[in-house]
């Protein structure tokens, strides 16, 4: 069962409220988000390691240790004490999303608000069925935000992210496969201004926290 | 022109500050075009949509502006231009269906796409009417057009005659004025002494009120204002006499005095700029609202309420004086604030059966904070900011200490005095913040390809300034913007790189390594990049004469946040490379570095002290190549022929010689002597650390000394702005260095005063005056 949580991030928090939610993590990411110049992307860091403790606790039963996260050398991130659980966290304007799950291998998430957008900008990114498809929509972004999020879904799942070369990744068929591994892709209904999804070597059983 | 070719224009007008301004923002970025105006409504009763239809077109028959277009592609300049004929149409969305989506959430999300779908401003007519109807009686409805071309008065306006036409009502024998019969009115009018009016205005000012110029988005918060406290409100200003516009620009003033803690305050206010004197061009839509300044001294010596009211009431003869021609090179608005009180009687809109509900209208604004209240049934006070500029917690302080002073007001006895010192007790210290927590220090791109980068980054991040050290995540990136970073970077440096490398490259410094094939060889020698993202030619600041560029630092603060920013230093300041040994070869130097970096001509060059000199053989060199002269601003710079600090005014005897040593040593300048035969005499590797930079700077000081004083100082047949400090204006050598000044520029030098001393004009407070007056000169261009 992957276990799947997302948090509003609109609003920013009063100082109050800023310090009570990072007061329980640990030093180390809490300096971390003290980094980021924007408080959206300060409160979506902080909001990352709230919805990763909820989705941990529902998949393994026990709350994480926050000071147990490691990254590895594609820069993913895990936690060292809990080595059957993996999740992923992702955000975008406005809202952030976790997913997580026990015993299932890695999985992937990915977020993003939907907007206009110039697709030639992303042509290196799809591959050539991919990209003519799109260019031939009237209104590409829907679906380009759709696709790529697809996309980027089973990057993270498959571990190396941005180390692969999207465009060698064909999304448009149910399953997609990277380098003969196949995944299961699910749309997740984040609302019409979201464009997410969640990928996973199975993706037959989702549970979305209210 | 032939008849036919007349029929296709109407009319043509040049368009003016505000609306190149706003141009500029929607060709910025056209998806989030803060011009664009959505108003919006729901319409009740039966609709008959063909007759509906029909009242547009009569309507945009009726004003012109609503069939204009904006153009500005290969033309000497943006102009509008009124087409004969539009033919507007309506969008009927069509219902999608309850189950799927009720009809206000599909409403909803139309006017959120709507706001980001780009109008096309060059295309008559530059807007889009759309409706949804929800059942026969209820309809929504949105017209989307752009604050270039109309303004906040013009919507109710049109609304109106849309109705009037509907209903039937034929409005043939009620012309409205036209634009012609505008500019008519204002050739009439004597705008000297309107602008020595708002100037006299103007100079009130005790420290201009500006907020951090920033990017980021429009946001706003609102509150509601009704019952006991509006009572209360509107009971106080009747029995002092005052009206409720006077009582609003009073309340904004006490927060603008809390928040800066000075003694006067600034903002602009928004009038109609429909004159009463012209019959019935209250009725006309166009562009001809305007922000004029108001100035509060906030320690007046009465009551300070009844002085704001006494001001309005004088400035109501001068209001039709626009922006473009208050300011100018030597005057620019104190503030980056506005408040707008829409206090116009509203009047049901309806007719032909139909009304209209829920009315939303637009705001538009560019400035980091405006303020707009609405004085109706009820009042909303709102208040939008950029983002990065003025934070949530801020405005929302604005917000609530709007609603604190307006109580206080009512607690007074009808009779009292409300006093600025009453508002500094209630109001608690306003929010700081805005500044980045804990972050690396700023570190400016060292070579081209850092420059690029961080000019690619700057179109990207939603943030002001980027240092090369700066963490491209830390900044708000994602991998989705790194996306469309490397096609950039693969479009502009022909090179295709995996944006993974990112993971490990998060710099600019580290990217850059990886993109530049020759490292750091293409480094500079003299510009100093200070900012250079920005759409706005750049300023060239020359250093002075110890060869340092660090007092520009402050300057950049204050300029306008889209000028990139280079300073120049000489050779021979890192102490590897030789020192240039005369203005002349400085100057070659420091001109093929800027070239290098292609900036439009004319050239904004700033000196202070000492680079005047090399300022004028910069602007001798270009002319010379029959180029334009630069706009030169010095900043109290040394004037021809004078000998600047131990360039020998005591001594003429070469330095270094046994005269000279002799002279030093007998009037007791033991350090000097000391420092200059080290120099001569000892090999590098004896001397201490400090002793060796101590002699670097020394020898470099003394190598431009020696340069000034052999300049040739050749006539120069371009203009020269000095800005004189207080210091300068009070010397017994400012005549010389007016004189002087004006001579090789054959009269052609213009002058400007700053409120500081000499060492003291870069830094605050005197340094956001010296800024403003340099933003004012090289943005008018010569005059």
């Amino acid at each position: 069962m992957i276990y799947l949580a997302s948090h509003c991030n609109d609003t920013e928090l009063a100082v109050d409220a800023w310090a009570e939610a990072v007061a329980w993590l640990p030093a180390r990411v809490r300096e971390g988000l003290s980094g980021y110049w924007r408080w959206q992307d300060r409160q979506a860091g902080l909001y990352g390691k709230l919805l990763l403790r909820r989705v941990g606790q529902a998949a393994t039963g026990r709350v994480p240790d926050l000071s147990q996260l490691r990254t590895d050398t594609y820069q993913r991130p895990s936690l060292a004490d809990m080595p059957d659980f993996d999740f992923n966290i992702s955000h975008t304007a406005g809202l952030v999303v976790c997913g997580g799950a026990t015993g299932m291998g890695r999985l992937g998430v990915d977020v993003e608000r939907i907007g206009a957008v110039d697709i030639t900008e992303f042509r290196r990114v799809f591959t050539e069925g991919e990209y003519a498809y799109l260019s031939g929509l009237d209104e590409p972004a829907a679906e380009f935000f759709r696709l790529w999020t697809r996309k980027e879904a089973v990057m993270k799942a498959d571990g190396r992210g941005f180390y692969l070369d999207p465009s060698g990744i064909d999304c448009l068929s149910e399953r997609v496969s990277v380098g003969g591994v196949g995944y299961g892709v699910m749309p997740l209904d984040l609302g019409n201004a979201y464009a997410a999804h969640v990928a996973a070597r199975s993706v037959e059983a989702v549970c979305m926290l209210g | 022109m032939t008849s036919q070719a007349n029929k296709k224009i109407e009319a043509v007008y040049p368009l003016n500050e505000l609306q190149r301004a706003l141009l500029f923002h929607h060709r910025a970025d056209p998806t989030h075009d803060e011009g664009l105006i959505q108003v919006h409504f729901r319409l009740t009763g039966l609709l008959d949509r063909r007759r509906f239809l029909e009242a547009w077109q009569q309507t945009f028959r009726r004003h012109p502006v609503l069939r204009a277009s904006v153009h500005w592609e290969n033309i000497s300049q943006p102009v509008w231009v009124i087409h004969p004929a539009a033919a507007p149409d309506i969008q009927w969305l069509e219902g999608a269906g309850a189950q799927e989506r009720s009809p206000s959430d599909q409403w909803q999300a139309f006017l959120a796409a709507d706001r980001n779908t780009p109008l096309e401003l060059s295309k008559s007519p530059a807007c889009r009417l759309t409706g949804l109807s929800v059942d026969g009686d209820t309809h929504y409805f949105a017209w989307t057009s752009h604050h270039l071309l109309l303004d906040g008065w013009s919507a109710e306006v049109v609304l109106r005659d849309v109705l009037r036409f509907y209903a039937g009502e034929d409005l043939a024998g009620a012309p409205i004025p036209s634009h012609k019969d505008y500019l008519r009115w204002k050739q009439q009018q004597r705008p000297e002494e309107a602008t020595a009016f708002w100037r006299q205005q103007l100079d009130r000012h005790r420290g201009p009120t500006l907020f951090p110029a920033a990017r980021g988005s429009q946001v706003e918060v609102r509150a509601v204002v009704t019952g006991a406290l509006k009572a209360g409100v509107e009971r106080y200003a009747r029995a002092r006499g005052l009206s409720l516009n006077t009582v609003v620009q009073g309340v904004w003033a006490c927060l603008l005095g809390r928040y800066f803690g000075t003694p006067t305050v600034s903002f602009g206010t928004t009038v109609s700029g429909r004159p009463p004197e012209m019959p019935g061009f209250e009725t006309v839509a166009g562009m001809y609202v305007h922000v004029l300044p108001k100035i509060v001294d906030l320690e007046p010596a009465g009551d300070f309420l009844q002085e704001i009211q006494l001001v309005n009431g004088r400035s109501q003869p001068y209001s039709y004086l626009t922006e473009e021609e208050l300011y100018d090179d030597t005057v620019s608005p104190p503030f980056n604030n506005l408040l707008t009180v829409q206090n116009f009687p509203w009047k049901a809109l309806s007719g032909g059966g139909l009304r209209v509900t829920d009315y939303h209208g637009d705001m538009t604004s560019t400035y980091p904070l405006s303020c707009v209240v609405v004085l109706r049934d009820e009042w909303t006070i709102v208040l939008r900011h950029l983002t990065d500029s003025v934070t949530q917690r801020q405005a929302e302080w604005f917000l609530n200490g709007f609603r604190q002073l307006l109580e206080r007001l009512t607690a007074l006895a009808d009779g009292a005095t409300f006093t600025v010192a009453m508002s500094r007790e209630d109001l608690g210290p306003p929010p700081r913040g805005g500044a980045r927590p804990g972050v690396a220090a700023y570190v400016p791109p060292a070579n081209r390809t850092q420059v690029e980068l961080v000019r690619i980054w700057s179109g990207l991040l939603p943030v002001d300034r980027i240092g090369i050290d700066d963490d491209f995540f830390d900044l708000g990136g994602t991998s989705f913007l790194a996306l469309r970073l490397f096609n950039r970077i693969e479009q502009h440096f022909g090179r295709r790189i995996s944006p993974s490398i990112l993971l490990h490259h998060r710099s600019v410094r580290r990217l850059a390594e990886r993109v530049s094939d020759t490292g750091e060889a293409d480094g500079w020698n003299n510009l100093v990049p200070i900012r250079v993202a920005g759409q706005l030619p750049p300023l060239f600041c020359f250093h002075a004469g110890e060869g340092n560029v660090l007092m520009y630092q402050e300057l950049l603060a204050h300029l306008h946040p889209d000028r990139p920013v280079y300073a120049l230093q000489p050779n021979g300041i890192d102490g590897a490379s030789e020192l240039d040994g005369s203005i002349e070869t400085m100057a070659a130097h420091y001109l093929a570095e800027i070239d290098q970096l292609g900036a439009p001509d004319p050239l904004n060059l700033v000196a202070y002290c000492y680079s005047g000199a090399i300022c004028l053989e910069i602007g001798r060199l270009l002319l010379a190549s029959g180029r334009p002269a630069p706009r030169i601003v010095g900043t109290d710079i040394d004037p021809p022929g004078y000998a600047p600090a131990e360039s020998g005014g005591r001594t003429k005897r070469r330095r270094g010689s046994l005269r000279w040593y002799w002279g030093h040593l007998r009037l007791g300048l033991w350090d000097t002597a000391f420092e200059q035969f080290a120099g001569d005499v000892l090999p590098d590797a004896w001397l201490g650390e400090e002793l060796r930079l101590r002699l670097r700077a020394r020898r470099l000081k003394m190598g431009l000394i020696d340069a000034y004083d052999r300049y040739a100082w050749p006539d120069y047949a371009g203009e020269v702005l000095l800005l004189r400090s207080r210091d300068l204006r009070r010397w017994k050598t400012h005549d010389h260095v007016v004189n002087a000044w004006q001579r090789v520029t054959g009269g052609r030098l213009k002058l400007g005063d700053i409120d500081s001393g000499h060492e003291d004009m870069y830094r605050a407070p005197a340094v956001e005056e010296v800024a403003s007056k340099i933003e004012a000169y090289v943005t008018s261009g010569r005059s």
